[in-house]
C-alpha cells in the first residue's frame, strides 16, 4: 500500500519535517477533507482562534487528485473556520494539487508564524520558506505574475492580508472562496504558496484504471449536464432556472423571483459576452467561463456571483457583475460572502439601522466598497467580519442570510425546503454543497421533487451530503457527480409526464433511501450510472471501494467534521437558518413557502443516527470505525 | 388569443435557425403545435424537453402546458442546466 506523505512546517521556528499518515487513517479517511479534520482534530487543542499560530492550516489532496481521471484537480484547505468558530474546509480546482503531489507531497500541515512575509516552496520534495517581503501588498493577479510561471500557486491578496473574515486563496484565477482560509494565510505571514515536481503519481493497478477513465470520459461526454449543458452555459446556466422557480435570492432573499434576471442569467452571458469556455486540468467537462473585460480575457462569474451582484442586490448589469467578479478575485475576496454581507448592508439602511451608503440597485460605489472591505478602511472593517458579526452589533438577525456565520449561496431555500435543511446542517455553515445540494433535485434541475414538501427531503439530503462529501474527500469535482441523474430524464425533458410523476412520488422514498443508508455494507458494486469515483478510487489506492463503502467514506468525513464543530462548542442549536426562512413565508398566500426545520431536523438525526441534540451516538461512531481511534 | 413573445435559446435556436420571434397563441399548448407545424416534429419534441417560463416562471407554477397566455408576455424555451 502507498501511503501519503505529508509534510509538517512550523512557520514560527522554521523547522519542516515529513509527517507520517498510518495505514489505520490512510483506510479510513484517504486524504481531502476527512483526513484534514481528522488531523485537525489531533493536532490543535480545542478553543484555540483561527488566528492562533498554534493553528494548523492544512492543504491536502485526495487519492485522484492528478491522476488523469476526469475532473480530478480539486485540492482542500482546512482549518478552523473564521466565520463560524467550526470546521474549515475549502475547495478549488486548477494545477495546484497535482503539483503538490508531482512535488512529492499529498499534503502540508502549516503551523506557527512568520516573522515577515514569505512564501512557501515545495519543489521535488525540497521544502523551501523563502522571503517574500516585496511581493507583500499585491493583488492576487499581480503576485502570481511576479512568481516562477511553471509553478502551482496559491496566494492570497489584500483582503487575505488584513485578515477580511471572507478572504480566500486564489490558484491561478480560481478560488478555494469560503470560510476565510485566505485571513488564515494572512495571520500566519504567508503571502504565497508555490509547487512544482516532476515525480509520477502512483497509482495501483495503472492498466485498468486508464481503461476505466477512458470509460468514464466517454460517460461524461455523453451525459446531458456533463457534456452539453456545463460546457456551454457552466453553473452560470442556473440564474433562469432558479428565477424560474422562485428559488433565485432577490433583494437579500427577501423574494425568489426577480423579473429581469434575465440580464445577469447564463444563457445571456453565453450569447453576448462568452468568448470560449475553458477547464482545469483534466477534466472533460469545461465549464469555465471566459469573458472579456478592459481588453483583457479573464475567467467569467459563477452562479452564485451572478445571482448575488445581481437580483440579491437589486442589479441587472452583467457588465457590473463581469468587473465585481473580477475585483473579488484580485482582492481576494470570497465573492458569496461579500455580496451577501453587501445585501445585507443595504437592507440594514434601507430600514435605517445601520448606513454603509450602500442601496438595493446602485452599484456605483460598489468597487470602491469592496476595496474598503478589503482594505478594512473605517467603517467597512465591519463590513470585513461578515453578515453574523454585522448583525450581532447593528441588529437585523432575522434577515442576516448566513447559517452558522457563513453567508448562504445563491438558493431561496423557502421554495427548496431540502436545500433549507442542507443549509443549517452543513458542518461549515450555509453551504450548498456541503449542504447535500438538494436545489438540483427540488427547483433548478431536471426533476423537482416537491419543493415545498418535507417528506424524505431528511432523507435524501443525508444521502446527497454523503455522496458530495466522498467524491470531494477523493480530489474529484462535484460536478462529475451530477450524471447520477439518470439521463432518460433529460430525454424525457422536465415536463414529460414520467419525469413530474417522478418528482411527485419521490417524497414517498423516504424509508427507501433509509434502506440504501442501511445496506450499504452489501453495497459491493461499482457502476458509472450512480458513483463512477468508486471504482477509481479502487483501482488507484488499491482499497476495497465499493459504493456502499464509498458512501461510508461520505458518511465518516460528515461526521468527522461534526466532530470538529462539536469539540469546538457547536451545539444543534447552531443547526439553525435566519428567521426570515422558518417563519416567513415568501409567498404570503402561500403559508408553506418557509422552512420548517421543526420538522426536518428530527427526522435528519435519527436517519444520521444521531441523538437529539445532534450529537453521533456512539453505535453509529462504532459502525463508521471512528470511536476511540489514534493514528 | 394574445399576441406574446417567444425566445427559442440553447440547442433550440440553432435546431431552428432563429432566436425570437411573435405569435398569436392561447395557451402554452398551442405554442408547442405551432413549433412542431412551422419547425418540425424534431424542434417539436425538442421544446417540449426544454424548461418552459412565461415571463420568467416556470410553467408548472402556472397551469402546465395549459397555461394561459396574456398579451405582451414573453415565453422561453430555456436548456436545462446544472451547477453548484
Amino acid at each position: 500500500m502507498i501511503l501519503p506523505v505529508y509534510a509538517q512546517i512550523n512557520l514560527t521556528t522554521g523547522k519542516t519535517e515529513d509527517f507520517p499518515i498510518s495505514e489505520a487513517y490512510f483506510k479510513r479517511y484517504i486524504g481531502g477533507k476527512a483526513l484534514a479534520a481528522r488531523l485537525l482534530l489531533d493536532l490543535t487543542p480545542a478553543g484555540l482562534s483561527p488566528f492562533a499560530p498554534e493553528m494548523a492550516v492544512i492543504v491536502n489532496t485526495g487519492p485522484l487528485n492528478g491522476t488523469g481521471a476526469p475532473s480530478t484537480s480539486r485540492f482542500n484547505v482546512s482549518s478552523k473556520n473564521v466565520l463560524t468558530g467550526g470546521i474549515a474546509s475549502s475547495n478549488c480546482g486548477g494545477s495546484f494539487g497535482m503539483m503538490l503531489r508531482r512535488a512529492g507531497y499529498e499534503g502540508l500541515i502549516i503551523t506557527g508564524k512568520a516573522e515577515a512575509p514569505v512564501r512557501i516552496d515545495v519543489s521535488d520534495g525540497e521544502i523551501s520558506i523563502l522571503d517574500a517581503s516585496e511581493l507583500w501588498g499585491m493583488d492576487t493577479e499581480k503576485v502570481q505574475e511576479e512568481l516562477p510561471r511553471h509553478m502551482g500557486k496559491l496566494v492570497i491578496g489584500p483582503a487575505g492580508e488584513r485578515m477580511v473574515s471572507f478572504a480566500g486563496l486564489a490558484s491561478g484565477e480560481r478560488m478555494a472562496g469560503r470560510c476565510g482560509v485566505g485571513a488564515i494565510f494572512g495571520s500566519k505571514n504567508i503571502k504565497a504558496l508555490t509547487a512544482y515536481g516532476t515525480k509520477k503519481i502512483p497509482v495501483a493497478n495503472q492498466q485498468k484504471f486508464d481503461k476505466y477513465i477512458k470509460k468514464w470520459v466517454r460517460f461524461l461526454r455523453k451525459h446531458t449536464m456533463t457534456g452539453d449543458s456545463l460546457p456551454h452555459y457552466g453553473s452560470a446556466g442556473l440564474v433562469n432556472k432558479a428565477n424560474a422557480s422562485h428559488a433565485l435570492p432577490t433583494l437579500n432573499f427577501q423574494q425568489g423571483h426577480d423579473p429581469l434576471a434575465d440580464t445577469v442569467s447564463g444563457e445571456t452571458l453565453a450569447e453576448t459576452r462568452l468568448t470560449r469556455n475553458s477547464g482545469c486540468v483534466s477534466c472533460p467537462i469545461r465549464c469555465e467561463r471566459r469573458v472579456m473585460l478592459d481588453g483583457k480575457e479573464v475567467k467569467g462569474p459563477e452562479y452564485e456571483t451572478l445571482g448575488f451582484f445581481g437580483p440579491n442586490i437589486g442589479a441587472h448589469d452583467i457588465d457590473t457583475v463581469l468587473r465585481l467578479n473580477y475585483v473579488c478575485d484580485i482582492l481576494g475576496l470570497d465573492t458569496i460572502s461579500a455580496a451577501s454581507t453587501i445585501a445585507f448592508a443595504m437592507e440594514l439602511g434601507e430600514k435605517g439601522m445601520a448606513d454603509f451608503g450602500l442601496t438595493f440597485g446602485d452599484v456605483s460605489n460598489l468597487e470602491e466598497t469592496l476595496r474598503k472591505i478589503a482594505g478594512r478602511e473605517g467603517i467597512y472593517s465591519d463590513l470585513a467580519n461578515g453578515s453574523k458579526w454585522l448583525s450581532e452589533k447593528y441588529g437585523g438577525k432575522e434577515f442576516a442570510m448566513h447559517s452558522k456565520g457563513l453567508e448562504m449561496a445563491s438558493y431561496e431555500p423557502r421554495r427548496s425546503v431540502g436545500m433549507g435543511l442542507g443549509y443549517a446542517t452543513s458542518n461549515r455553515g450555509g453551504c450548498h454543497l456541503n449542504g447535500g445540494y438538494m436545489a438540483l433535485l427540488e427547483s433548478v434541475g431536471v426533476l423537482s421533487i416537491r419543493p415545498q414538501d418535507t417528506r424524505a427531503k431528511a432523507q435524501w439530503t443525508v444521502f446527497m451530503q454523503n455522496a458530495l462529501e466522498a467524491i470531494s474527500t477523493a480530489g474529484c469535482c462535484l460536478f462529475s457527480g451530477q450524471t447520477f441523474v439518470p439521463q432518460i430524464l433529460f430525454n424525457l425533458g422536465p415536463n414529460h409526464f414520467v419525469t413530474r410523476f417522478l418528482g411527485q412520488a419521490a417524497v414517498l422514498t423516504g424509508p427507501v433511501v433509509r434502506l440504501i443508508l442501511a445496506v450499504r455494507p452489501v453495497m459491493r458494486f461499482n457502476t458509472l450510472l450512480l458513483l463512477p469515483h468508486a471504482e477509481a478510487l479502487r483501482l488507484a489506492t488499491g482499497l476495497p471501494f465499493y459504493t456502499g463503502s464509498f458512501l461510508d467514506l461520505g458518511e465518516r468525513t460528515f461526521n468527522i467534521e461534526r466532530l470538529y464543530n462539536l469539540r469546538e462548542g457547536l451545539t444543534g442549536e447552531d443547526d439553525s437558518l435566519p428567521a426570515r426562512l422558518t417563519k416567513t413565508p415568501q409567498n404570503p398566500e402561500k403559508k408553506n413557502t418557509v422552512v420548517r426545520l421543526d420538522k426536518l431536523l428530527p427526522v435528519y438525526y435519527r436517519t444520521r443516527g444521531w441523538d437529539k441534540s445532534g450529537r453521533p451516538r456512539e453505535r453509529t461512531l462504532k459502525r463508521l470505525k471512528m470511536e476511540n481511534e489514534h493514528g | 388569443m394574445a399576441e406574446v413573445n417567444i425566445r427559442y435559446r440553447g440547442t433550440l435556436a440553432g435546431l431552428i435557425n432563429k432566436e425570437e420571434e411573435r405569435i398569436t397563441a392561447e395557451t402554452v399548448r398551442e405554442v408547442l403545435a405551432h413549433i412542431k407545424t412551422a419547425y418540425g416534429a424534431a424542434a417539436g419534441k425538442t421544446a417540449k424537453s426544454m424548461l418552459i417560463v412565461v415571463d420568467g416562471e416556470s410553467i408548472h407554477l402556472r397551469g402546465g402546458f395549459a397555461t394561459r397566455l396574456k398579451e405582451g408576455e414573453t415565453l422561453q424555451f430555456l436548456p436545462i442546466c446544472g451547477g453548484g
